[in-house]
């Protein structure tokens, strides 16, 4: 079965694309989240072993969604998915703990290369 | 049916925030490196506004402004408008031209053309980022600077809409430097004929049917 992943993004159309992408990689999407507190809400209920992340959403925005959620859970799997490619704002998100970033528009290819490198080090690290 | 702006579906509209989100992303990013500063920006907002509406919605016919706008070509068109007061483009001017450059409190040919620099580099990285999403082929055209009324600026820029429609679909973005306490409107006005040419082309109806 495929890895379990939470989508958090406040565009559906963006929700959609990216459900698309995954899902015809045999990945699950088990849940989507419009808002950075729904995010950390739905973590919280169905554990994904993976998590893409926008930055600029309402109430709650994408890292203050990743510190949460990694004090929830230390060893969370989340990708930043945004447009907001400044430098800044990667090292922020990386530091908050998040594995990778992908810079909106993206390839494709671009995010399930980021997927399956984030599960793959979690595989990595599970069996040693 | 005759496709327009007044029957756009929830999930075209939001394909539409997005790409402005997208846009404005980029553009942010394009103005951080040059400024070296770190750029936030708002979750866009989306509105579909008479013509004569839309001065209200920039911040009020009679508040002055500057205004540096472009006329986008390509395979879809339209106008995008980046508005900011006055003093506040001038700091933002002083930001990227450094502190040993005096700044007049006017705005002089210098800061005009930096103004003018900055909406360029802006518009540019918001259009490329929206090419790509929209796999479209856009261009802008060289910047027209206006420092007037809100009412007056919209009016240049809605002239030539006004003849094709009466409705006009606004994308805005604000875009905030938290340091110096900088904040621009960023507004993309799209033809409503290249309207249904760009939902087409983001493919937004192949995830209608599929939706749970």
């Amino acid at each position: 079965m495929g890895a379990r992943i939470l989508i958090a993004d406040d565009a559906i159309f963006m929700r959609m694309m990216i459900k698309d992408i995954l899902t015809k990689n045999g990945y699950e999407i088990v849940g989507e989240a419009g808002t950075g507190t729904e995010a950390v809400l739905k973590f919280q209920q169905l554990k994904p072993d993976l998590v893409t992340m926008d930055i600029v959403m309402p109430e709650m925005g994408g890292i203050e969604a990743v510190k949460s959620i990694i004090k929830i859970d230390p060893s969370a799997n989340i990708l930043m998915c945004s447009a907001m490619g400044q430098k800044a704002l990667v090292i922020e998100a990386i530091q908050a703990g998040a594995k990778d970033f992908v810079v909106k528009p993206f390839q494709p290819s671009r995010v399930l290369e980021a997927v399956a490198r984030i599960l793959q080090e979690k595989k990595d690290k599970d069996n040693g | 049916m005759d496709r327009n702006f007044e029957n756009l579906s929830q999930i075209e509209l939001d394909a539409l925030r997005e790409l402005g989100s997208i846009g404005a992303g980029n553009a942010a990013t394009a103005l951080s490196t040059m400024l070296s500063k770190r750029i936030d920006i708002t979750v866009p907002e989306i509105g579909i506004f008479k013509v004569e509406e839309v001065p209200d919605k920039i911040g009020g016919p009679e508040v002055v402004r500057v205004g540096i706008y472009f006329t986008i070509t390509g395979d879809t068109f339209g106008s995008m408008l980046l508005m900011l007061e006055k003093d506040e483009g001038l700091r933002l001017v002083k930001m990227m031209l450094g502190p040993g450059f005096k700044i007049n409190s006017e705005l002089d040919l210098i800061s005009k053309s930096a103004l003018e620099e900055i909406a360029n580099i802006l518009v540019g990285s918001y259009l490329s980022a929206f090419s790509q999403f929209a796999k479209m082929r856009l261009m802008q055209s060289t910047p027209a600077f206006a420092y007037d009324m809100c009412g007056s600026i919209i009016d240049m820029i809605c002239i030539e809409l006004a003849q094709k429609t009466t409705h006009i679909l606004m994308v805005k973005t604000d875009f905030v430097e938290t340091d110096d306490k900088i904040s621009a409107n960023l507004f993309f006005l799209p033809e409503p004929n290249a309207l249904i040419k760009l939902i087409e082309s983001l493919g937004v109806n192949k995830y209608e049917s599929g939706t749970d």
